[in-house]
């Protein structure tokens, strides 16, 4: 995950992103923007899923499998 | 302020858009000279735009010929003295090109590409040329009649596509008989199809001058009519896409301005030459609104001025199209019909 600041991509707090490479637009759901801001800020997958769980009422597992299920799209989208 | 007179043609401004009035808005704000539209038909839209245009002038259809075409603008030139035309159909480049010198002798420039690259790049040769370089192209045919694309190993689904203009993507037999017909009535024979590429659709324009790009600003289509042209769109800045543009214009040695249509296989991550026009596209006002006034470039190039190549612009621009209803007094189509011209200043 250490390249997703090299990417040119616009992000906004409501959750939309625009990757200017390809030219493709994303509307992320709260809790992907949230996760997608601390990605940004350069937080590995530990301190991500701390973050979540001090800030969600969830599951630890839930959000370890969420978090790798989103990092999978992000890739696949070459958004990171 | 520029003070040349500048004409342009391709204005008809419908679902199938030509690049003329895109080119004169890039250039509207910079000029004090006349803005003067050539139009083939009375009712091509643009030309009633009074805001855009100075003067409006009816030529023939390029089918009349390049003598007919010289004969109209030898009596426009004795109205309203011409220094650069910008053609922007794909139709009526050959009869430019043709007429180029002895329009110089009538003070009159342009900026356009050879007969032999228009050649090189047409749709007909297009797999060739991408064979031969290393372009990945849609396996494409040039049939005359319909039994040759049942006996042609391209399968449905596919793009068929006219000589100059039109495409459209069928998805049965049926839909090709169908598309083949109105391409054949209205832009004769013959007729090219492809093999349907799915994935993602992108546009460059560039302008080459001397084997140096003068700029070029890449595009994602977002929507697209149903005779596949772009209705709104955004930049963007691939640089796989800006590379591979850079290369085909090596190896095309082009001249002039260009349009590359691409598709962008998502799956394969691989990109298809559909097209390469030898003209702006008609979304050009949104490489200039980007930073990269191009048409300004062609009649500066035209004139044999000074211009520095550009080397950047702004991605994430988006343009929509809407239509827009102008009315106009009777007048306006009167002095068409009765004299083919329309002078507004």
């Amino acid at each position: 995950m250490d390249n997703i600041n090299n990417k040119e991509i616009t992000f906004s707090e409501k959750g939309f992103l625009f990757d200017h490479n390809s030219g493709l637009t994303f509307t992320l759901n709260k809790t992907a923007s949230f996760i997608y801001s601390l990605l940004k800020q350069g937080k590995n997958k530990e301190e991500i899923v701390k973050e979540i769980l001090d800030n969600f009422d969830i599951d630890v597992i839930v959000v370890k499998r969420d978090l790798e299920d989103f990092i999978l799209q992000l890739k696949e989208f070459e958004l990171c | 302020m520029l003070n040349y007179n500048i004409a342009v043609t391709g204005l008809n401004a419908t679902d199938n858009p030509a690049p003329g009035i895109p080119v004169i808005r890039s250039l509207r704000s910079l000029w004090s000279g006349k803005i003067i539209g050539l139009a083939y038909d009375a009712l091509d839209t643009g030309i009633y735009d009074n805001n855009l245009l100075d003067q409006v002038y009816l030529i023939p259809y390029p089918t009349d010929g390049e003598e007919s075409l010289l004969q109209r603008i030898k009596e426009i030139i004795k109205k309203t003295p011409i220094d650069v035309i910008i053609p922007t159909l794909d139709s009526e480049l050959l009869n430019f090109i043709h007429l180029q010198p002895e329009l110089e002798k009538l003070g009159i420039k342009m900026f356009l590409p050879t007969e032999t690259l228009l050649a090189l790049r047409s749709k007909i040769h297009l797999q060739e040329f991408c064979l031969k370089n290393g372009f990945n192209a849609p396996k494409t045919k040039i049939i005359n009649d319909l039994g040759e694309l049942k006996n042609s190993k391209l399968k449905i689904p596919l793009v068929i596509k006219g000589i100059f203009y039109e495409a459209y993507p069928v998805f049965s037999q049926e839909e090709a008989q169908v598309a083949f017909q109105k391409i054949k009535v209205k832009w004769g024979l013959p007729i090219i199809v492809q093999e349907y590429i799915l994935g993602e659709e992108y546009d460059v324009v560039a302008l080459v001058n001397n084997g140096e790009c003068m700029g070029k600003v890449a595009m994602r289509k977002l929507a697209l009519t149903e005779k596949g042209k772009a209705w709104a769109g955004i930049t963007v800045k691939d640089q796989n896409l800006l590379e591979l543009t850079e290369e085909v214009i090596k190896k095309l040695k082009w001249n002039g301005p260009m349009e590359l249509e691409v598709m962008k296989d998502t799956v394969k991550k691989k990109y298809y030459i559909l097209e390469i026009n030898p003209r702006t596209p008609s979304w050009i006002y949104l490489a200039t609104a980007a930073g990269q006034n191009l048409p300004l470039a062609i009649v500066k190039l035209a004139l044999n001025k000074a211009f520095f190549p550009y080397n950047d612009y702004q991605s994430g621009l988006t343009f929509v199209r809407h239509a827009v209803d102008l009315v106009c007094p009777i007048n306006y189509l009167e002095n068409l019909t009765t004299q083919g011209e329309l002078i507004f200043k």
